[in-house]
């Protein structure tokens, strides 16, 4: 009982972010949520933006 | 076991708006040019959301969320890139190069525009003729999945009659509204997928207990992986796989890289960047487009992975050993967690996707042989000089509308032939989205960028590209080789070769070929590039 709680709390400290322990997926994750947020900072930034044709 | 009664309601109200838009896009098509563009003036929360939701199709989230729910989120990184190279990079950069050479050279169509681009002929029957090989499998499997969706939820109906209901109620609205009537359906049934991908994930995040919660759980259950998969490579679902294991070749070469840098050069998303006004219009469709793509294939993902956790709490196994295969992970997540209200919201979901995406394939591949390979073939190569009186203009837009009728029926035929089963939606979509980036990315970037292009440069590429890959899909990579099945005849074996020759994607090989190809021949042939013909020069 006392390994598995031992265990448990060590898969915890290695909980980096979003619940995810593999830094490459939590990236993932961000850089998925990032994109979408970029996108739509773009088109704001741009919605009245006079562009040359 | 779903009602009946709310599954066809449900069905019948969704076929009538679509019938409703249908018409609508039919009454607003009167010619050639309406029927291939959309009258060029498109809002922008439409071509945002027709963008979306082309891109996405059943594989998407069925394929790929059952390939996050088998083998973890890696795949997060498809998603990532989808949005950030595949929407914004290519609005941004491509989009607004497109738009303006293509009302520059008063192209219609993707084979049209990087033939004017090149002033050759060559180049657009060529680029019509790899469209129609290629996109008539990608169409039969995008009709495989949602008919056999449809045909799981939907009482009394077995494959061949979805595959028939499906095939004909798309065809009704491609055929006689053109991309009008393509891309104010693609809206709906954009809005329609979000809605029902949102509606799924927060009732799957509230009963793992929310986003940090459910990863956690996903987390713990990583010595659970099934031996079969810890051999290859995986070592959790929130986990990159082992680095150079099979399982880390096939998510990066054969699903993160050609589907991420595929859609650069898909002629049924390139198309458009040409329905917009102006650059302006454009950039307002980009958080449409962001939004969706999150809230689609995102989710999807998340959803896929998070299904182990559902299924080992209720059931004690996890999803692929509970669903028996990744194409039916998704399907049974949700038929085992929700509410039949939303069990039939998905089927309408699933039934977008696919439909939204199969319109385009349809419209993209009726267009290259009703326009293009007709124009060439008849000698009328600047079609637009004799589609400018009313009867002309109506004469192209039958022409367009039977090479449509065509086409769909060769995708039906090979829908109805094709194997069901063995990941072929998924294999397909990877497939279709090489062979585009293979042999059209370099001439396509070339043409939209140089200043001075060479045209042998993008003939060459272009051949290269398409014939490279033909040969690696066909004979090496083990994966796309069993579609064929031409080495099994031949040698008994899945390829020629073995070991990681064996599973490298085809893009890898032939889309490095093209471009070196490219590159070369565009320093070698100094004295023949365009010179102020070349309009990215212009």
């Amino acid at each position: 009982m006392a390994m598995a709680i031992s265990h448990v709390r060590r898969l915890e400290r290695r909980t980096l972010l979003l619940g995810v322990d593999d830094p490459w997926i939590a990236a993932g994750l961000i850089f998925m949520f990032g994109s979408g947020v970029a996108c739509v900072i773009y088109g704001i930034w741009k919605w009245n933006a006079e562009e040359e044709d | 076991m779903v009602d009946s009664g709310l599954v066809w309601g449900a069905t019948i109200v969704y076929v009538v708006i679509m019938g409703l838009l249908g018409y609508l896009g039919w009454r607003r098509t009167k010619s050639g040019s309406d029927f291939l563009l959309a009258g060029k003036n498109v809002h922008p929360f439409i071509i945002g959301l027709s963008y979306g939701s082309t891109f996405i199709s059943t594989s998407a989230i069925v394929g790929f969320g059952g390939f996050a729910g088998a083998w973890g989120l890696g795949i997060v990184w498809l998603a990532g890139l989808n949005i950030a190279l595949g929407l914004l990079f290519a609005f941004v950069f491509f989009g607004k190069r497109v738009r303006k050479i293509g009302q520059k050279l008063k192209s219609q169509t993707f084979p049209e525009l990087l033939g004017s681009t090149y002033n050759s002929s060559f180049i657009r029957w060529f680029v019509a003729v790899v469209i129609l090989l290629g996109m008539p499998l990608y169409a039969a499997a995008v009709l495989i999945g949602g008919s056999t969706f449809m045909y799981q939820v939907i009482p009394g109906l077995d494959f061949n009659g979805a595959l028939i209901v499906f095939t004909f109620v798309t065809a009704a609205y491609v055929i006689t509204g053109g991309l009008r009537a393509v891309m104010y359906t693609d809206a709906f049934q954009g809005v329609l997928m979000i809605v029902g991908m949102t509606a799924i994930f927060l009732i799957t995040m509230s009963l793992l207990g929310g986003f940090d919660s459910a990863n956690q759980q996903l987390t713990n259950l990583a010595p659970q992986v099934p031996a079969t998969y810890k051999a290859q490579g995986m070592v959790g679902w929130t986990a990159f796989p082992t680095l150079g294991s099979d399982n880390w070749i096939t998510l990066v070469t054969t699903i993160i890289l050609p589907v991420g840098i595929g859609v650069l050069a898909q002629p049924q998303l390139a198309v458009r960047f040409m329905t917009a006004k102006d650059s302006k219009a454009l950039n307002r469709s980009i958080p449409f487009g962001g939004v969706f793509l999150v809230m689609t294939v995102g989710l999807a993902y998340l959803i896929g992975a998070w299904s182990n956790v559902y299924f080992w709490d209720n059931f004690g196994q996890v999803s692929i050993v509970k669903a028996g295969s990744i194409n039916n992970i998704i399907p049974a997540f949700i038929n085992a967690s929700q509410d039949q209200v939303i069990v039939v919201i998905f089927m309408l979901t699933l039934l977008a996707a696919a439909m939204s995406t199969l319109s385009s394939l349809f419209h993209v591949m009726g267009s290259a042989a009703g326009y293009d390979l007709f124009s060439v073939v008849t000698g009328r190569d600047r079609f637009k000089k004799y589609a400018t009186t009313q009867n002309t203009a109506k004469g192209s837009l039958r022409v367009n509308q039977v090479a449509t009728l065509i086409v769909i029926f060769v995708s039906f035929v090979l829908a109805a032939e094709l194997p069901r089963s063995g990941g072929i939606i998924a294999i397909a979509t990877s497939m279709f989205f090489g062979v585009c980036a293979s042999a059209f990315l370099p001439l396509f970037v070339q043409g939209l960028f140089a200043k001075r292009p060479s045209v042998l440069a993008a003939k060459l590429s272009l051949a290269i590209g398409a014939v490279a890959w033909v040969l690696w899909t066909t004979f090496a990579c083990k994966t796309t080789a069993s579609v064929f099945g031409v080495v099994q005849a031949l040698t008994g074996k899945p390829s020629i070769f073995t070991g990681a020759l064996a599973v490298i994607d085809p893009i890898l090989i032939a889309l490095p070929l093209s471009t070196l190809t490219l590159i070369v021949v565009w320093v070698l042939d100094k004295n023949s590039r365009m010179d102020g013909r070349g309009v990215a020069g212009a």
